[in-house]
């Protein structure tokens, strides 16, 4: 093995510049490798985990169904065809009837973390001459710590307020923004679906990040929305945090099962988002796995060019006694050892990217709100690109390596005179 | 003098050309054994065949006694590194090598792992062959005459127990010629094989048996 390392080494350093060429085709292949992926599933994770959390892993509610061909079908079966004309769109039974029987049964199984109330609704806030459209959620915010997050997105942490001053609310930053509203204290006027108005006090800010639910949420107590809109003790969702957010989904059409009702899944309920990332994760990759292809073509365009060049090389290394399967190790370490030097200084140079792209301030606005990139930066990234660059980096120096051990000395002695 | 290798009755076919007709062959222990013909006569093509570089058609090769294995790959790179040292026409050196590097290789392969070993064989390699001060220096760097001296340092690393050499001044001017037919002199005094393939008669003549093949046999 020694002598092997020995020569593979030597051939290696004396041919500087195609090696250095090499080297840094991988090096840059695993840096752009571990910085793409950094930067997209940083965002990605972060997105997921905000919208997740704040939301729901599972959120019970009622499907929203308007079939006017409902009746007909009810009464004559599914396979009725029918044309109904002039009719309109009814009033669901927007309510889950007997929600706490469900509170009850939910929070003692030990799959659950906590599961909350929930009564959603739609408002226009008015605020000096500023008219914004709403989504209301009334929750008891006793047991929505229990079921979501939403405790750490309160700006001044007065989430228990609406609990003391049922004429409270928490709206979300953008829609302050919108409305002109830049402290808490001040106090907006909710136009309620039916007309009602109502003044309540806006006691602090949510802040999560995503910029369609800061856009638009207003928190309030569960008792005051029942108010408003009219719903005495009713609720039209329930949400549900699970401990392993993995089996959210299993567990949602359990539930569905049991209580009747539609219960949505995190996964379905950002699956246009999952199925986005999901796209653009095989871009990158795509892109990255193309660099790492061109650094792999050049390991194989050196290694084959040795091979060539070394005819001479290899017949008398065989004529000395070494075998097949030595001279194809001593090419292969070769390509091995650019794959190792590329991969490592990639890591370097990836590391370095992501320290650079976190020092970078800016005020990102889309989806998500950040003031710079989100960074993952788990050492994954570096062990997948290191291991790719090195299975590269093998298969790129086998077949030349191989093609080496296959030559014939007598041919090469014969063809030397 | 016990015999070190022997040919039996050795024919080689490429396609319908018949290369070698069945020769046969002794090589005893101190023998120097020059081996002449005309170009194509299978000079080359015999001494591959005995070095086990290559595999005869027919025929058999005998080693200490053994019948060679053509089919064991492993076996004949094993008596390759330990019992012959090559040396052609072309010194074949790796270019990216010191001198003292191209007479290590073989000893590596042989598994001499100890430093100081290879350290006192090489440089008892190069001194025997006046190549003190080259040591350093890579192929490119050596005088034609130099760079032949250094392959048959590398042959001699390992001790083999015969040499087997393609025309080795076939690429050299008479004074470099001269002078590694001397190196081979030398050797053969002090008791070691050689096999020597060449087409100049001079330089047969200065061995203590001259073969002619003619068309693929051992004519005298």
């Amino acid at each position: 093995m020694r002598s092997i390392l020995f020569i593979a080494f030597k051939l290696l350093t004396e041919r500087k510049r195609q090696a250095l060429v090499s080297t840094m085709g991988v090096a840059i292949g695993v840096a752009a490798f571990i910085a793409m992926s950094s930067v997209m599933n940083g965002f990605q994770i972060y997105f997921i985990k905000q919208a997740v959390d704040i939301n729901a892993h599972i959120t019970l509610k009622i499907e929203e169904t308007d079939d006017p061909d409902r009746i007909l079908k009810a009464v004559y079966g599914e396979d009725i065809v029918a044309d109904v004309l002039g009719s309109k769109p009814k009033d669901l039974k927007d309510k889950i009837i007997g929600y706490k029987h469900y509170l009850d049964k939910y929070e003692n199984d030990d799959r659950f973390i906590g599961i909350a109330p929930h009564l959603t609704g739609q408002a226009i806030l008015n605020y000096g001459t500023k008219e914004k459209s709403a989504t209301l959620i009334g929750i008891e915010p006793a047991l929505e710590r229990r079921a979501s997050v939403v405790d750490d997105y309160i700006e001044f942490g007065n989430l228990d307020k609406i609990v003391t001053d049922r004429n409270s609310i928490i709206i979300g930053k953008l829609l302050a923004r919108d409305l002109g509203i830049k402290e808490p204290g001040k106090k907006v006027t909710l136009v309620s679906p039916s007309g009602g108005l109502y003044t309540l006090k806006v006691v602090d800010f949510f802040n999560s990040g995503i910029t369609s639910l800061d856009q638009s949420r207003v928190y309030m107590n569960l008792r005051t929305l029942q108010a408003i809109l009219d719903k005495p003790n009713q609720v039209n969702e329930l949400i549900i945090r699970v401990k392993d957010v993995d089996q959210a989904e299993s567990l949602a059409a359990e539930i569905s099962e049991e209580t009747g009702y539609y219960a949505e899944s995190w996964q379905r309920a950002f699956s246009n988002f999952l199925q986005i990332f999901k796209m653009q994760n095989w871009i990158t990759y795509m892109m990255v796995f193309a660099i790492l292809i061109v650094s792999a073509f050049g390991i194989f365009n050196i290694m084959m060019m040795t091979v060539l060049e070394k005819k001479r090389d290899i017949a008398i290394l065989k004529a000395i006694g070494y075998e097949d399967g030595e001279i194809t190790r001593i090419f292969v370490f070769q390509g091995l050892l650019v794959g190792l030097i590329g991969a490592l200084l990639g890591c370097l140079l990836g590391y370095l990217i992501e320290v650079w792209l976190a020092s970078l301030k800016f005020d990102l606005v889309g989806i998500i709100r950040a003031s710079g990139f989100v960074l993952d930066r788990r050492p994954r990234y570096f062990v997948l690109g290191f291991v790719f660059a090195m299975v590269f980096a093998f298969f790129a120096s086998f077949y030349p390596s191989w093609r080496a051990s296959r030559l014939f000395p007598v041919d090469i002695f014969r063809s030397s005179v | 003098m016990s015999v070190i290798l022997e040919g039996r009755d050795i024919r080689k076919s490429i396609g319908e050309s018949e290369i070698l007709n069945g020769i046969s062959i002794q090589i005893s222990t101190g023998d120097f054994i020059s081996i002449v013909g005309a170009s194509g006569s299978g000079k080359s093509s015999l001494m591959y065949i005995l070095g086990l570089l290559d595999s005869p058609t027919s025929g058999d090769v005998i080693i200490d006694g053994k019948k060679v294995d053509f089919g064991d790959a492993k076996l004949l790179s094993k008596i390759r590194n330990k019992k012959i040292g090559f040396v052609f026409q072309f010194h074949y050196l790796i270019t990216e090598l010191t001198t003292y590097e191209n007479i290590l290789i073989p000893m590596l392969k042989n598994g001499v792992k100890d430093r100081e070993s290879l350290k006192q064989r090489s440089y008892e390699l190069i001194e025997s062959l006046g190549l003190k001060g080259k040591e350093g220096r890579k192929p490119y760097q050596l005088s034609g005459g130099e760079q032949q001296r250094v392959a048959i340092a590398r042959a001699l690393a390992n001790d083999p127990e015969i040499i087997m050499a393609d025309e080795p001044t076939g690429n050299l001017d008479s004074k470099n010629s001269a002078m590694v037919m001397d190196v081979f002199l030398g050797l053969n005094e002090k008791g070691r094989s050689i096999l020597m393939i060449t087409h100049e008669m001079y330089l047969a003549q200065e061995t203590k048996k001259v073969l002619e093949i003619k068309d693929g046999l051992m004519v005298s």
